[in-house]
């Protein structure tokens, strides 16, 4: 099992180290920035001040969420809501697609498959090696900040990270569970990745529909972007109601339907 | 001598399409067993069923006394398996592949034989090696096991006779060794020089199951001869010629079975040119198995 855990990480670490190397670049650009986005902040909320309600509706934010007057609401709208949900969702998706996507399309089944291991050992292996790589991740991506708010005498609030972190743990799993089902049902990388990227874009429409209109706002539930927001932990340190209870009942079926399928699927190179 | 393969009424179905349609046979201890068919007639499917890539919607399989299925991982410890046209990970290196095989199944005594044996760069990366090149290292990964059972399907496709041979020589030596080899390929000589039975299917099912001699009897043979003069197409009309095909100056002819009747029969004319040649596997198989 760990040989099968070593090899995956080994075969995604430059694509790791590319992504950690991007979401770092991106924190250290957004943080050194802040001083000067304070200083403007008067002038910032004037603007903001302008903007018609429904757009801030259509990305789940409230006016206050945009005065940037903590460095905690200014990454919250400028990383959190933005760059970082999407260098998860190119993360998850490449991880999951290495789980058997990647194998069948590159004919590499055969030799993996004809390995004294049994399957479900075998997915739970890749399974938990791409987990490990997504925490390693998420945790460089939240935490990474740190240093840099030191190095600019920035103030911050390291509980309102933790909570990030906590409920982006969640949110991540239940993508990556997504993916993974995906990848097992399908049998090529492109319509594995288009499947969980357009069901993601769906649920983000669906959420965005949802703040638009009243008679459909019960449509937000079938919406990780609903029950994942960034605003709301870093800038209130809170996490939606129920959030973890569904990402992780979520992450628990697909996974366990990923494996089923796993373990009983024809594999045809 | 006991069974190392039992496959019984195995079917696999995709949809309408019948794939594997009823097949059995056995495949007994030390012997090399050629599973011949031409493309499509359902080798690979059965293969892929007995390595329990894919499941069969009916039939049964028996490797080593156990369940194909239910104790894939432990057989998969005493199998060997290769593939044609061999495909592996582009950006890892022989070793690498080496070393993957190794963490799953334990440290392998023969590896650096083998890499001697076939001559074998194992520090280059799979994307950089030519296809005889892929294919040793493939050969490598099924045998740095010692495996009991070696399983391949259609391994020497595309290779140049250099390599053939050194494949064909490397498994005699399994052979030697009582190592059984189960080995589909649609090229009869390499099959004659390999094998001690075969097994023919065609179309999903199993149509013989011989032994080489007497797949040998049934060989079919090509004849064009030209003659100085007219000859009937009727004096050539006996046992074992078939699809007689008139040549102005000549005849085309197939012949099943023993060649002398043919040649006696030729002696009593005048030949200016004469071709005899084997007939392809394929060819063997629509002629003494269209009927069945």
């Amino acid at each position: 099992m760990w040989g099968v855990i070593s090899r995956y990480l080994k075969d995604k670490k430059n694509f790791l180290l590319g992504m950690t190397t991007g979401i770092l670049t991106f924190l250290a650009m957004y943080i050194a920035l802040f001083p000067s986005i304070k200083e403007s902040a008067a002038q910032l909320a004037q603007v903001i001040e302008a903007y018609p309600d429904a757009f801030f509706k259509a990305f789940g934010m409230e006016k206050a969420d945009l005065a940037f007057s903590t460095v905690e609401s200014y990454l919250a709208t400028e990383q959190y809501s933005f760059i970082w949900p999407i260098m998860i969702v190119v993360l998850v998706i490449s991880l999951a697609n290495s789980i058997l996507a990647s194998d069948i399309d590159k004919g590499t089944a055969e030799l993996v498959f004809s390995q004294p291991i049994s399957r479900i050992k075998l997915f739970f292996s890749r399974y938990f090696a791409g987990l490990i790589a997504l925490i390693g991740f998420l945790l460089v991506s939240v935490y990474g900040a740190i240093p840099f708010f030191e190095l600019y005498n920035i103030d911050y609030n390291v509980s309102k990270f933790n909570t990030i972190a906590f409920a982006g743990l969640f949110f991540t799993v239940a993508v990556y569970s997504m993916a993974t089902l995906f990848s097992v049902i399908f049998s090529e990388k492109g319509k594995s990745s288009f499947a969980s990227a357009g069901m993601l874009v769906l649920m983000y429409v669906l959420n965005v529909v949802a703040s638009l209109k009243d008679s459909l706002a019960d449509i937000k539930y079938v919406s990780f972007f609903y029950y994942f927001s960034p605003t709301l932990a870093l800038n209130k340190g809170e996490i939606v109601e129920w959030s973890l209870l569904v990402f992780a009942v979520f992450s628990v079926v697909a996974t366990g339907l990923a494996a089923y399928l796993f373990n009983k699927r024809d594999i045809a190179v | 001598m006991k069974n190392v393969i039992e496959i019984k009424g195995l079917k696999k179905h995709f949809g309408k399409v019948h794939a594997v349609d009823g097949v059995s046979f056995e495949v007994k201890a030390g012997e090399v067993f050629g599973f011949l068919g031409p493309n499509g007639a359902g080798k690979s499917t059965t293969i892929r069923c007995l390595m329990d890539f894919i499941r069969p919607t009916e039939g049964e399989i028996s490797i080593l006394g156990l369940d194909s299925r239910n104790d894939s991982v432990i057989l998969k410890e005493k199998i060997g398996y290769l593939s044609g046209n061999v495909r592996l990970f582009d950006k890892w290196t022989g070793w690498e592949h080496i070393k993957f095989v190794e963490s799953i199944r334990g440290k392998s005594k023969s590896v650096k034989e083998l890499i001697e044996k076939l001559d074998f760069d194992p520090t280059k990366k799979f994307k950089q090696l030519s296809s005889g090149n892929k294919q040793k290292l493939g050969l490598i990964l099924a045998l740095m096991s010692d495996p009991e059972l070696i399983v391949m399907d259609e391994p020497t496709v595309g290779l140049d006779p250099l390599l053939q041979n050194a494949i064909y020589e490397l498994l005699n030596d399994f052979k030697k060794k009582g190592k059984t080899i189960l080995i589909s390929s649609h090229n009869l000589p390499e099959v004659e020089r390999l094998c001690d039975r075969v097994g023919i299917i065609k179309q999903g099912k199993m149509v013989a199951v011989e032994t080489l001699k007497e797949l040998s009897g049934k060989r079919l043979h090509r004849v064009e001869v030209r003659f100085t003069e007219k000859v009937k197409t009727s004096d050539f009309e006996f046992d074992g010629v078939e699809n007689i095909e008139e040549l102005p100056d000549g005849l085309i002819f197939s012949v099943g079975g023993d060649l002398n009747p043919v040649l006696n029969k030729l002696a009593k004319y005048k030949v200016t040119d004469l071709s005899i040649t084997h007939a392809d596997l394929e060819e063997v198989f629509l002629k003494f198995y269209e009927r069945k």
